[in-house]
């Protein structure tokens, strides 16, 4: 019943995929075309790479880029896993409420209004306190906000799916909470950190509305570059570009889904063990410890 | 009342409790999980709390273990007060029900975790944690991982994990809930044995009686965050202290009736519903026409089909309605003229039917006085 | 003991501190700043806004909040039209990701069960890349020299290129392009979770497959259609990249405002007024789905 394959549903997601995956082969294919048109075949060609190899605003804006998103990454991850630790881990406190609603609106804000408001709290902040200029810095602060409650979501999510009998059975062996954090938790959350720190480096990489709002005069990130550069017009440059960008990715996803798909197959977060389930409920009188 | 022989840690005046409970009460909003519990456990019990779903038993154990910090009251480990040390100070450990074994750590690792954080030396740690695995059967397991063990296996690295550091007291919640029958009952007689052999005190949570009865040299049963009594496995199922712990131990005939009259070891009650007069051995004082609850477990009722005069003590009649045949035991259900139904059973000694009665036949039906328990209301 | 105590005390307190004062100051403290530049007036100064609170001359505390800027904004047709053109194409491209994600969600469901894996990697993956690139692909498809008119025109289907850059249309299909997985991936956890015995419950019972669909599965998908529609609509309504690369001038839509009024106008106030009006309407979409998605109370 439930694996029943019809035709007309499998025509459908052909056709779904096509459709998500035909612009992206566009690119790749103009990218070796030899005419400057872009759009129309005239043969083979790797020029438009020789020519993105030559143009130094693109290749230093690519820098920059990826310096934010080494940054933003990092400190998104720290901050993400803090949030997430808070979120599942330490029970009630004031505010718990207020955090949990701050630590899942940016995911869900208009890029528009955060760039904005960031904006114009960098403003006021310079304005008063000399501190801090605009430029990579607070693109990195901007990106850090949003790209950390996406690193919280991924680690709650492991956290919960992870037994918080681990971590007692840990600190009943006489381990403090920091031994707990970093020879229990951490082990086990790694996968999610990573997916995490991935994700937050690629939302930097990829963001212009917020980084347009909160950069300075100066510094140009890659997709503020290539915004200005798509507004004239098709290029074959930019194609070649995204051909490089989309090469990256596949490459790293792929390498990242074999590494995690082998690690999570031997850390599975209880070894084949199911709490038998007492009286058609789980355990007897046990709550979560946040309740 | 029968008195049986109790545990001789209680009677011994020199012995002093191990765990001591001082009206412990742990709620969670308005709820109490746990509810004004005082609970002695001395050195070398295997104490078993017994309850069903929601009864506060785990809450019980987490509390002893450090988990959840109590609302009021103190617990006390060989008099000193434990209350506000943290789970990694006290020296109680705990087998957990999923076992909670770390996935990314070898058996040997996970064994050997408590020891490192105690800071024991490299070489002592090995030895110690090689014995460990010696003593559960497991020395040729020490470099897998969790998961590729079997559950048995998993059990057994739960309980080395936490042996290993010689506790004051192993807590174990559900030990063998995950175990399927067969191996839980072999795990039995092994934790049995483990326990003489170390003389480490255990508390155990579980929600089978049969667990309780054959692990246990005493069950605290509980019920709504209360312990409705404590004692040996015998006195418990002989000796019921109250409706709650009749019904949830073994099969029971409760009956209502009023006192009409005693005497020096004699108590008769009439019961309406059996249409009869009860009469026990024993009982607490109770004013003359007080209403009070009669136990009778089914296996201590006798029967037979051929008539017996009327208007004896402990003694009704009825129509067999159903013999369910269990194996070993066949239950009776007996239908008085008022309508009650009774339960019986009987062990199945012989291979063959034809010694049961069948449907529909009468039934005469004795007990004797020792065996009624009298419950207060 | 003690500095162990004073550290586990003040270490659970640092966990909550650290990343509740980055959010406070880097997120909350923004908004109140917009709220309160928002009810300020526009002057030519730097910054372009005027104070709420100042001292007169005379040493008194002067306290002025001015709602201009939200009369403004009702009664300008420019910023009306913007409303609407961005909750009416919003609303559309949202409708029209459910109505191909859904099926796409429920097909992946349906396949051997080797193959959802793989597949939803293959709906998620595109999100990895480039967004500003993969609309940028679109540019060159829909160009009235661009590979759907070249490949329709060599085809001989027409013989004039087909006008879609600069319309509405291409907005559509930008909008659902990016944002396709979105619907996808929701639907298909609450499609997953679901308990396949009840199907199977609905079948026993006479239920032939599309009833069974109609009666248990879509209802019981609601809370991912809802996470679906809402992951669609609410980055929809402040788009800015897809309207201005893929849309014509004539269709304004509200980014497309605050970043012109901010950047060009250096209309600070109203912009920020804009926001904020955005920001409602965002809060009262996440407060009814909230509503929506609570669990009905356990018996």
């Amino acid at each position: 019943m439930n694996t029943r394959r019809s035709p007309p549903m499998t025509l459908w997601l052909w056709i779904c995929f096509a459709f998500l995956y035909f612009p992206i082969l566009s690119l790749i294919i103009y990218s070796f075309n030899v005419s400057k048109l872009v759009t129309v075949w005239a043969g083979f060609s790797t020029q438009s790479y020789a020519t993105l190899w030559k143009n130094r605003q693109i290749l230093e804006a690519a820098l920059l880029s990826v310096q934010i998103g080494l940054a933003t990454a990092t400190l998104a991850v720290v901050f993400g896993t803090l949030l997430a630790l808070c979120l599942t881990r330490l029970g009630r406190f004031r505010g718990r409420s207020l955090l949990g609603g701050l630590a899942s609106a940016p995911l869900v804000m208009p890029e528009v209004i955060t760039g904005l408001s960031l904006l114009l709290l960098f403003v006021s902040l310079e304005k008063t306190f000399g501190w801090p200029k605009r430029g990579a810095l607070t693109i990195v602060i901007a990106h850090t906000t949003f790209a950390m409650a996406y690193v919280a979501v991924i680690v709650q999510s492991r956290l919960s799916a992870m037994s918080v009998a681990l971590e007692e059975a840990a600190q009943d062996l006489g381990a403090h909470p920091p031994a707990v954090f970093f020879q229990i938790t951490l082990p086990l959350i790694a996968p999610a950190l990573v997916a995490g720190w991935l994700l937050a480096f690629t939302l930097s990489l990829d963001d212009l509305v917020i980084a347009s709002f909160v950069s300075g005069p100066g510094a140009s990130t890659l997709p503020m570059v290539i915004y200005s550069k798509v507004r004239l017009g098709l290029s074959p440059e930019v194609n070649a570009l995204a051909s490089l960008l989309i090469l990256l990715v596949a490459l790293g996803v792929t390498v990242v889904g074999l590494l995690l798909g082998q690690k999570s197959r031997d850390h599975r977060v209880v070894p084949g063990v199911e709490v038998k389930k007492v009286d058609g409920r789980l355990d007897d009188d046990r709550r979560p410890p946040i309740g | 009342m029968i008195r049986h022989k109790k545990h001789p840690a209680l009677h011994d005046p020199s012995n002093i409790p191990l765990l001591e409970l001082r009206c412990i009460t742990r709620k969670f909003g308005v709820f109490p999980a746990v509810n004004e519990v005082s609970l002695n456990v001395y050195r070398g019990e295997i104490f078993c709390l017994l309850g069903g779903s929601g009864c506060g038993k785990t809450t019980l154990l987490r509390l002893i273990a450090g988990f959840e910090k109590p609302d009021s009251g103190k617990i006390l480990l060989e008099g000193q007060e434990l209350t506000g040390i943290p789970p990694y100070d006290r020296p109680v450990n705990m087998m957990f029900q999923s076992y909670a074994l770390f996935p990314h750590m070898t058996v040997t690792q996970n064994v050997g975790f408590g020891l490192k954080q105690a800071g024991l030396p490299k070489n002592s740690l090995r030895t110690r944690v090689a014995e460990m695995l010696a003593l559960v059967k497991l020395s040729e397991f020490g470099a897998r991982k969790p998961h590729q063990l079997s559950g048995g296996q998993q059990q057994r690295v739960a309980l080395a994990r936490a042996l290993v550091l010689q506790p004051k007291i192993l807590l174990l919640d559900e030990p063998l809930a995950a175990l399927d029958r067969k191996l839980r009952e072999s795990t039995q007689a092994e934790l049995k044995g483990l326990q003489e052999q170390l003389g480490i005190t255990f508390i155990v949570v579980t929600h089978d009686q049969n667990e309780a009865m054959s692990l246990a040299t005493r069950i605290g049963v509980m019920n709504n965050g209360k312990i409705q009594q404590t004692g040996s496995p015998r006195e418990i199922y002989e000796s019921p202290a109250n409706h709650f712990v009749a019904n949830f131990v073994g099969d029971v005939n409760l009956f209502e009736g009023e006192l009409i009259e005693w005497g020096p070891e004699f108590f008769r009650f009439r019961v309406h519903e059996a249409d009869c007069i009860f009469r026990s051995s024993a009982a607490s004082e109770l004013p003359s026409g007080a209403a009070a609850s009669l136990a009778l477990r089914p296996e201590k009722i006798a029967f037979s089909c051929s008539p017996m005069p009327n208007g004896q003590d402990n003694a009704t009649s009825g129509t067999l309605e159903s013999v369910t045949y269990l194996g070993d035991l066949s239950l009776l259900s007996v239908r008085l003229a008022s309508g009650r139904r009774i339960k019986i059973s009987r062990p199945n000694a012989q291979r063959e039917e034809q010694d049961l009665p069948s449907r529909g036949q009468t039934l005469y039906l004795r007990w004797s006085a020792d065996s009624l328990v009298v419950l207060p209301k | 003991m003690k500095s162990r105590d004073w550290l586990r005390s003040h270490g659970r307190a640092l966990v909550i501190v650290v990343p509740a004062l980055w959010l406070g100051i880097f997120f909350l403290m923004p908004f109140l700043n917009v709220l309160k530049i928002s009810l300020a007036e526009q002057v030519i100064a730097q910054p372009p806004y005027s104070p709420l609170f100042y001292f007169s001359e005379s040493g008194d505390w002067h306290f002025k909040v001015s709602l201009d800027n939200y009369r403004d904004l009702f009664n300008d047709d420019l910023y009306i039209a913007a409303f609407l053109n961005s909750t009416r194409i919003a609303f559309i491209s949202a409708v029209i990701c459910l109505l191909i994600g859904y099926p796409m969600a429920y097909g992946i469901m349906r396949t051997t069960p080797s193959w959802r894996n793989p597949l939803l990697m293959l709906v998620a993956l595109p999100f990895w890349t480039s967004f500003l690139l993969r609309v940028y692909a679109w540019i060159g498809i829909l160009n009235n020299t661009g590979i759907l008119n070249n490949a329709l025109l060599a085809c001989g289907f027409i013989d004039r290129p087909l006008v879609i850059m600069k319309t509405e249309v291409a907005i559509y299909i930008g909008i659902v392009y990016s944002y396709l997985p979105f619907v996808v991936l929701p639907v298909y956890s609450t499609l997953e979770k679901m308990d396949t015995t009840l199907l199977e419950a609905a079948a026993d019972l006479g239920a032939r497959p599309f009833a069974a669909f109609l009666k248990i599965t879509l209802p019981l998908s609601w809370p991912g259609i809802l996470a679906g529609f809402s992951l669609v609509f609410i980055p929809a309504l402040g788009e800015f990249v897809i309207p201005d690369l893929l849309g014509g001038s004539d269709t304004l839509m509200l980014g497309h405002v605050l970043w012109d009024e901010f950047f060009a106008n250096r209309a600070w106030p109203i912009a920020s007024a804009v926001a904020i009006v955005m920001l409602l309407m965002v809060l009262g979409l996440l407060v009814l789905q909230n509503k929506v998605n609570r669990p009905p109370p356990q018996a």
